[in-house]
Parts: structure tokens; C-alpha cells; sequence
């Protein structure tokens, strides 16, 4: 009786709220009960959420952070770029929305025709389609003023916003890796408890000036971690652990303030050229937007996201001099990994069997491999940019202060297995007409070389195409690279991707890519060389008002894995994964308030030899945000049935702000979710979250430790946020 | 035994009857076998309760429901809705059994216009099962919630989702009412013709694909036919209009359980 209490009460409450909110009424002369301001402010949120989920709608990572994405645009937002200013190309680029193409003809249009009237002119520009200019234009601004007074850092610091961030979650049902155990059992199995409690706990403090001061501090526990300690596992382990958060990072940060041009002390991230040989951090990647393969690199970024272990700590710089640019950078810090005990060494050094990449310390092996051995980063870049052209020369030397000796068998013979590194590597981008011939070239200290070179045309301004080459050798070895390619990392991999985008007509668009590639040595689970493999991928999007977007995508993908069974002594035998996945989308503003989507979505998963299997997905969502009130909320339902989790589909769900998931959905069940946000006054809103997962056909949910007795799962977040 | 065989074969095909063991859909939802999300009728009452507030004025229908021909599935349901200011009530009352099995079903929904072309609704419904003296009576609450909206000129979409609260039936085994959502657009072609696709998922069941059309020759006489993929049905039926009356014959055919047919008759208070 409890459960459909709870949701009957539930359903009645919703329907109560919404028939309140419809009592008040639409005339014209009534008076606000909520200033004009904070309704402002929720319409950017959404705007931007909307955006985010754009983007996020094509990515299949279920861990992406989009915090800096979000800061970026929240900070155009609240500094709208303005066309007639100089210099808008870099901050074009930033908002991840239009092609290489459409900001040069848009400069080019500037160029021809002086500056500006008014925002409807970019309707006069072929590359603009209607659902372009909706897309941008929160973010863009037409006027006469220029921001061009530099202030001094005192005037920043007076004139900069803070805001705050404090974040609870916690899963509800209890979890395996919480019972208590007994002395005896634990010391027996060390790794079979938790420390903490299941509360997650994050905390984030942030200073800006707009873009040119950022002060900042982070911290995080994640659920199972321990905050004040635990006594048994102290007396037990003998282990020590400082009581706090298990995560800290604070960056200072600072861009165009006198001759500088960027400094960043602290946490940061480097990003450059098209991330072939030095990108930490989030990097788009295969998308239905074919154009957004070339990367537009930030070079220096502060870093405010709770990734625990990709970011760079220590210090960066870079100055410019007339149209050259030198940026430095150097990092010094613990990462987590595994180390083994060398009895045959006198001097004690550390040997790693491997770097641990999850963040979380919650078990006795997991504190153990937290902070373990020390990285030393040191590079830099030399550049050079132009209005056609860009070149950069760059490179970076990382020091472990131990040796890695991970067991290496053959297929992964050629991974980095040593404790230094040395990558260098050259980038350029050269934009003629309306070609844009990008690449960039590596070689890591080991002689493995990789290469990337792409081609974007804008052949008619309704047509653009996307050539996309990559061949990263196998022995090529790299710590922080992220590249265009099937693999996490750019190392073994050679294909051909060719993108074309078709904007037939104001309401229709097709976007289609293929993607051939080859992987020249063995992988995991492909025991021969030279396996290929295949992605292609079809969307056709039609959206005829501002209301209204429907779209329906194809995508197959084909990758080699070994065969399901192997007699014993005889060459394993290869064969290809085929995957196929349709969508159905669609998204309307039914009402001033109300958003509606709808989606269905197929997936097949059939490997050679055995069964295919399949997964549905249907989901309603609904987002009420009325103009008039403190109070919204995006609530979802959906129910799935996918055969194992190799059929799983992924969906974006929205979560309180800046958090972002992308869970998969697999085996049979109902997924559930309200997400409130209630604004108390201008600067202090609460979010709330409570979200459940039902099956039909489990007894048991998750594994390890996280395995939670029962078919239902249940998650509360909530998250405060003030702004002064 | 009579009811051990009725009660496996409820069970067993629980799916293709839906909640029609327990409420009818009315004759116009049956001749689309089951995609009835866009219908604007009064048995919206018990299909999607957000289309309830399209009704002009206050009307009554009874239906009867005999699904493979099978006397002790018959089910036979009575509904009301009333129009308000800006929306509509509507109750409804069914039943079905023999004299060891009776399942009773009376429902309260409130459906609500939110904009122009938006609107919405909730539905409780109450359950009653007698299974006669060795296994007793049970009831249960559940809860239904629906949308519809029209996206343009020419397209309108309606979701119905039954029973999000997974309503429990008995503790043995976790027990629980299906959950089923309903998602179907209509593609408006002209005055006399309209066509829907849609999409069917039970909780427990593999989706189902539906496509129905309905045509209008002339202002008395609407005639419409659907097919469904999972179970495997075809149906179609004709409604007639007379003064405030509009009566509905439809039939479904199943591959191997055959013909499922259904009357309603549904009279508009002025």
C-alpha cells in the first residue's frame, strides 16, 4: 500500500498545483507577484539546460560533465556577444552552437556590409537557417557600445559575483557495501566495506568577474566515503585518514587584465590544438552535428568540475606578442593508482600495476590506492595565428615518480609501461574561401607517431561536408589526449569519417555521417590485427516553429570483438558487434508554460553466434515553467525493456543545475522522475530531486558493493544555491 | 474447476483484453484496436482522461464488451461526463464475471484545458475483485494521468499512462496491476480523414505498434479500422449519428482467438 500512496498523493498534489497555477489570471494589467527579474533568471536556466541537452542528446557517455559547458553559457548569456565588436570569432567558437562556416560568414558579412543593424539581419545570411538564429540568440547581442574599459583587478574584485553551491544526495535503499560487518569478518575481507556513509556531499564556492577574474574552491565526498572517520577500520587497518571531504580543488584565475593574457594558479585544464598530443577535460565527440569535429582549444581553462583525476594542479601562463602566443604550463600532483610492493629493489620505489580512474575512496584498497603516486607535467606552446591561418608548435614531458610495470600481454604490448613521457606535436588550421583544412601530428617519446587531418567545405549554403582522416599509431603513447575516434584514447586507430549536412529548407534538415576505421594492432577482446569496423548514422530533424522539433536518427555500428566461444588451443576467430539504434523524438511547447517531449527508442545488440537482442524505450516528459511564479518543474516518465544490458539505451535526464547524467536504461522496467526547483528570492534557489528506478525482473540491482537487495531503487538530491 | 480456467486464461492474455477485463475502451477504440489516446469521445473517461475536457456537453454511454466471444469475458461499462468551466468530470462504472468470478471497477477523473492547445488529466480508479469464498475479495486504488496537445494545424499527439503507481495486487509473488503507457499522433489530413500511429508498452509485455484510420464519407456515418503488432489484431467498425445519439458496432479479429466485438451507444444532453 505504501508505494501507491505515496504516487496517488503524488499525482493529486501535481494536479492541485496545476489547476492553482491556472487560476491566476493571464490579463495584461496584473500585477507580478514575482519580480520580472527572477522569472529572467529561470528562462536563461532553461535556455541554457535546453541547449546543454541538445548537445547531450547525441553523446552516449554516461559520465560527461558539462559544468564548464554550462559556465560558458551562462556567461554569454549574462554578457551577450556583441556582432559589432572586433574580436568575436573565440567567443563564437565557445558556444559549441555554429560551424566554422557560419562565424565566417558572418565576420565576412561585417566585413562587406559594415556593422550590424539589428539581430534580423543574420537572416539575411544563406548559412543561417531560422532554428540557427533561435539557437544563438539568447546568447548574442546588436548594439553600439563596446565593453572596452579595462578595469583594474581592485575594480574587478569589487564589481565580481559569487555564488554557492551546496549539493546532498544519497540513494535510499540500503546497499551491500553498508551492513556492518564484525571485526573478524572485515579483517578478512578488507575490501568488503564501505567507510562512509552513503550521503554524497558536495560543495562549491566560485568568484567571477565575467571572464576575467575566477576565484574558486571545490570540495566533494562521495557516497561511501568517510567525513568524520570510522573508528572500527582505525582500529582494525591501522589506517589514518584526515577527517573532511575526500576531495578538495581550488583554482585562481585570470584572463586579459593588463599584459597578461592568461594565468591560472591551482586546478586547471589545458587544451590545444585538436587534442591529438596535450586536451584534459570534456571534448565533443561523433555527433549529429557533422561540422563540430574541428575543435576550437581554449588553451587555458579553470577548472571546476569534480573529475578527480584529469585535470592539471600547479600553474599556467600565456602572453601574447603581436600575433604570436607562448603559453606554459606545469603540474604537480597525487593520482590515484595501484601499487605493488618491489621486494627486489633497495631503495623502496613505488611500482604501479595501474592508475585507478573512478575518484572514489570508499573501501580499504581504494584509500590505499588514493593519492599514491605523484605526476610531474611541464610544457608548452608556441603559436602563431592570422586571419586565414593558425599553427602551433607544442610539447609536454610527464613524470611519474615510479615505475610502471602493468602485465602486459600481447595485445596491449605497446602501451605506455615506463614512468616518463615526452609528446610533441604540431597543429594547424588554415580557412580559404569556404575550405577549412585543419590536422595536427604527434609523436610520443617512444617513436609511436599519430596523425589527424580534416576538411570542412561549406559547398552550397545549404550544404556542408566533413572529411575527417586519423591514423594514431599503435605504439603512439599519451597520458592527456583526446581525439576523434572510436577508442577512449587516439592510439591504434586509422578511419576515414565523411559527414555531410543538408538544410533542404527552413523546416527540414538532414544530417548523416560514415565513419570507416580500422584498428592496425590487436585490442582488448580482438585478438587479431587489422579488425575494422563501421558507424553510420542518419538524422532527418524537422522543426517548423520555434514550438515544435521533431527528429528521427538512424545509427549502425559495427565493431569487431572476439567470437563468443573458442576451442581451446586454436586461433581466436574475430567477428563484428552490429548494433542498431532508431529514435523518435519529439519536442513541443504546447503552452507558455508546458514543454512536452516524447521519445521512442529502438535498440538491437547481435553478436555472431548468439541470440540478437533488443530494447524499447518509451518516455514522456513534461516541463512546467510558468512565466508568473517561483515555482517549476520537469517531471518523466518511462517505461523500458531491453533484453540484457547489451541492448541498453541511453537517455539525458534533468537533474538539479549543474549536475548531468545520462544513465542506461536496460532489462524490464519504469523509470521516474520530478525534479522542482523553487526560487525563495532573487539569489536563493532550492532544488529538489527524487527519482526511482522499478523492474520487473530482477531481485537484485547493481553489483559489488552497490548491490541493492529488492526491484526498486530510489534517489534523493537536493541543492542549494545562493548567489551574493 | 469454472474460474481456475478463466482465471489462466485472464492471466495468459491479460495483455490483448488490456484493462478491458476490468473497463471497456468504448466501440470506437476497439475498431482502432486499442489506439485510443486521440479519441475525443466520452470513453476517454477510461482512455485518456485529458481528451474528457474536449466534451461540449454532458454525456452518458453504456458499452458492452465480449471479447473472443466469450460469455464470462464480457464486460460491461457505463460513463458519465460533465463539462465545466474549463474542463470536465467524468465517472465510470464496469463490470464483469460470472457467479465465481466478479471484477467491479468505478473510476473519478478530472480533466483540465492548461492552454489553447494543451490539456490534462487524472483518473482514480477503485478495483474490486470477488473471488468467491476460498480466495476472498480484494481491492485496489490506482491512479491513470494523460496529456494531449495539438503540435499544429494538422498534428496532435495524446499520452495516456496507467497506473504509474504500480498499484499492488497481492503480496504473493509482488503482485502489481500492469503499468502501460500510450503515446499516438493523428495526422489530420482533411475533414473526413485522419490518421494515427502510436506506440504501446506494458510494463510486462514487448511494445506494441498500432496504426488506425478514421474516415467520414458524410456527416451521419464515421468509419474506422486499425491494426496492432503485438498481439498480431486487425479491427474495424462504423459509427451512426441521429439527433443526440451515436451508436458504434466494431470487432476486433485475432489471428487464433478470433472475434472480439463490441457495441456502444453514447447519447449528448443538450
Amino acid at each position: 500500500m505504501k508505494f501507491q500512496n505515496k504516487y496517488c498523493l503524488l499525482v493529486v498534489i501535481l494536479l492541485v498545483n496545476i489547476l492553482y497555477s491556472q487560476t491566476v489570471d493571464t490579463v495584461v494589467n496584473q500585477k507580478n507577484i514575482v519580480s520580472n527579474s527572477s522569472y529572467k533568471d529561470m528562462k536563461k536556466q532553461y535556455l541554457i539546460e535546453q541547449t546543454i541537452e541538445n548537445i547531450a542528446e547525441n553523446s552516449e557517455d554516461e559520465n560527461i560533465d558539462y559544468t564548464t559547458l554550462f559556465d560558458q553559457l551562462n556567461f554569454y548569456y549574462e554578457h551577450p556577444i556583441n556582432l559589432n565588436r572586433k574580436e568575436i570569432k573565440f567567443d563564437l567558437e565557445q558556444l559549441m552552437l555554429l560551424d566554422q562556416f557560419q562565424i565566417k560568414s558572418l565576420i565576412n558579412h561585417r566585413e562587406k556590409y559594415g556593422k550590424f543593424l539589428n539581430i534580423y539581419e543574420l537572416q539575411t545570411l544563406n548559412s543561417f537557417s531560422s532554428n540557427d538564429i533561435r539557437k544563438i540568440l539568447p546568447f548574442i547581442v546588436v548594439n553600439e557600445n563596446f565593453d572596452a574599459t579595462h578595469l583594474s583587478l581592485l575594480e574587478m574584485i569589487n564589481k565580481g559575483k559569487n555564488d554557492l553551491f551546496l549539493r546532498y544526495s544519497r540513494v535510499l535503499n540500503p546497499i551491500i557495501g553498508q551492513t556492518q560487518l564484525s571485526d573478524s569478518s572485515w579483517l578478512s575481507s578488507p575490501n568488503s566495506k564501505m567507510l562512509g556513509s552513503a550521503d554524497n556531499l558536495y560543495m562549491r564556492y566560485r568568484f567571477k568577474y565575467q571572464n576575467h577574474l575566477s576565484f574558486g574552491i571545490t570540495t566533494e565526498k562521495d557516497a561511501g566515503e568517510t567525513f568524520l572517520g570510522n573508528p572500527q577500520s582505525e582500529k582494525l587497518f591501522n589506517l589514518q585518514r584526515p577527517k573532511g571531504f575526500d576531495f578538495y580543488s581550488a583554482h585562481f584565475f585570470l584572463k586579459e587584465v593588463g599584459k597578461i593574457d592568461v594565468l591560472a594558479i591551482g586546478d586547471y585544464h589545458i587544451q590545444l590544438g585538436q587534442g591529438l598530443t596535450f586536451w584534459s577535460g570534456l571534448a565533443m565527440g561523433k555527433s549529429s552535428n557533422v561540422m563540430s569535429l574541428k575543435r576550437s582549444a581554449v588553451g587555458i581553462k579553470p577548472y571546476a568540475s569534480i573529475d578527480e583525476n584529469s585535470f592539471l594542479r600547479g600553474g599556467a601562463f600565456s602572453i601574447k606578442f603581436k600575433k604570436f602566443k607562448l603559453l606554459g604550463f606545469a603540474s604537480k600532483k597525487n593520482i590515484d593508482a595501484n601499487i605493488i610492493q618491489d621486494t627486489t629493489t633497495q631503495d623502496g620505489s613505488l611500482i604501479v600495476s595501474s592508475f585507478q580512474a573512478s575518484g572514489i575512496h570508499s573501501t580499504i584498497g581504494e584509500i590505499e590506492d588514493k593519492d599514491a603516486i605523484e605526476e610531474n607535467i611541464i610544457g608548452g606552446e608556441i603559436s602563431y595565428k592570422n586571419k586565414f591561418m593558425h599553427f602551433g608548435l607544442l610539447g609536454a614531458f610527464t613524470k611519474y615518480n615510479g615505475s610502471l610495470e602493468r602485465s602486459l600481454t600481447t595485445y596491449n604490448q605497446f602501451e605506455f609501461n615506463q614512468n616518463q613521457n615526452f609528446v610533441q606535436g604540431f597543429h594547424y588550421s588554415i580557412v580559404k574561401r569556404n575550405f577549412n583544412l585543419y590536422g595536427e601530428s604527434s609523436r610520443s617519446n617512444n617513436g609511436g607517431l599519430a596523425n589527424l587531418h580534416g576538411l570542412m567545405a561549406s559547398l552550397h549554403p545549404k550544404l556542408a561536408l566533413s572529411i575527417f582522416y586519423r591514423n594514431y599509431g599503435r605504439n603512439y603513447q599519451t597520458t592527456y589526449a583526446n581525439a576523434i575516434g572510436e577508442g577512449s584514447r587516439p592510439l591504434n586507430e586509422k578511419g576515414l569519417f565523411t559527414g555531410l549536412q543538408f538544410k533542404i529548407n527552413n523546416f527540414w534538415e538532414i544530417s548523416s555521417y560514415f565513419d570507416q576505421f580500422k584498428f592496425p594492432w590487436m585490442k582488448y577482446q580482438v585478438s587479431k590485427p587489422n579488425a575494422n569496423g563501421l558507424d553510420g548514422f542518419v538524422q532527418v530533424l524537422y522543426h517548423p516553429t520555434k514550438k515544435l522539433n521533431i527528429y528521427a536518427r538512424v545509427r549502425h555500428r559495427d565493431k569487431p570483438y572476439n567470437e563468443s566461444e573458442s576451442i581451446e588451443r586454436s586461433i581466436t576467430n574475430v567477428y563484428n558487434i552490429s548494433r542498431w539504434n532508431f529514435r523518435l523524438n519529439i519536442n513541443a511547447l504546447v503552452s507558455e508554460s508546458i514543454r512536452l517531449r516524447n521519445r521512442i527508442e529502438y535498440c538491437s545488440y547481435q553478436r555472431y553466434g548468439l541470440e540478437k537482442e533488443s530494447g524499447i524505450l518509451v518516455l514522456q516528459d513534461i516541463t512546467y515553467k510558468p512565466k508568473e511564479s517561483k515555482f517549476s518543474f520537469t517531471a518523466r516518465f518511462a517505461l523500458f525493456d531491453t533484453d540484457s544490458y547489451n541492448s541498453r539505451i541511453y537517455s539525458y535526464e534533468n537533474d538539479v543545475l549543474y549536475y548531468f547524467r545520462i544513465p542506461a536504461y536496460y532489462y524490464q522496467g519504469a523509470r521516474s522522475y520530478i525534479t522542482t526547483r523553487y526560487q525563495f528570492k532573487k539569489g536563493i534557489d532550492l532544488w529538489v530531486r527524487w527519482g526511482t528506478w522499478m523492474y520487473t525482473n530482477r531481485d537484485n540491482i547493481g553489483s559489488g558493493l552497490n548491490e541493492i537487495n529488492g526491484s526498486s531503487k530510489s534517489e534523493f538530491r537536493a541543492q542549494l544555491r545562493v548567489q551574493f | 474447476m469454472n474460474y481456475h480456467w478463466i482465471f489462466s486464461l485472464i492471466i495468459l492474455f491479460h495483455f490483448n483484453v488490456k484493462g478491458q477485463i476490468f473497463q471497456n475502451s468504448g466501440a470506437l477504440s476497439t475498431s482502432m484496436s486499442g489506439l485510443n489516446v486521440n479519441n475525443e469521445n466520452i470513453w476517454s473517461i477510461n482512455n485518456n482522461i485529458s481528451q474528457l475536457a474536449k466534451i461540449k456537453t454532458p454525456t452518458l454511454s453504456i458499452s458492452s464488451f465480449q471479447p473472443f466471444l466469450v460469455n464470462d469475458f464480457t464486460t460491461s461499462s457505463i460513463v458519465f461526463g460533465l463539462p465545466t468551466q474549463n474542463g470536465a468530470f467524468g465517472i465510470n462504472f464496469s463490470t464483469n464475471g460470472n457467479k465465481h468470478l466478479q471484477m467491479h471497477n468505478i473510476g473519478l477523473g478530472y480533466s483540465h484545458k492548461l492552454g489553447e492547445n494543451i490539456q490534462s488529466g487524472v483518473k482514480l480508479n477503485y478495483f474490486m475483485i470477488n473471488a468467491g469464498d476460498y480466495y476472498n475479495k480484494k481491492s485496489i486504488i490506482s491512479a491513470d494521468i494523460g496529456f494531449s496537445a495539438k503540435l499544429s494545424n494538422d498534428l496532435k499527439i495524446g499520452v495516456c499512462i496507467k497506473n504509474p503507481t504500480f498499484s499492488k495486487v497481492s503480496e504473493f509473488d509482488d503482485e502489481r496491476l500492469p503499468t502501460n503507457i500510450q503515446l499516438a499522433a493523428g495526422y489530420i489530413f482533411s475533414n473526413e480523414l485522419t490518421i494515427h500511429t502510436g506506440i504501446e508498452k506494458s510494463i510486462f509485455y514487448p511494445a506494441s505498434f498500432l496504426a488506425a484510420i478514421e474516415y467520414q464519407p458524410s456527416e451521419k456515418i464515421f468509419l474506422t479500422g486499425g491494426i496492432k503488432s503485438n498481439p498480431s489484431i486487425a479491427s474495424f467498425g462504423v459509427s451512426m449519428s441521429q439527433n443526440q445519439f451515436i451508436i458504434t458496432a466494431a470487432t476486433q479479429i485475432h489471428q487464433f482467438l478470433g472475434w472480439s466485438p463490441d457495441l456502444s451507444i453514447i447519447y449528448q444532453f443538450k
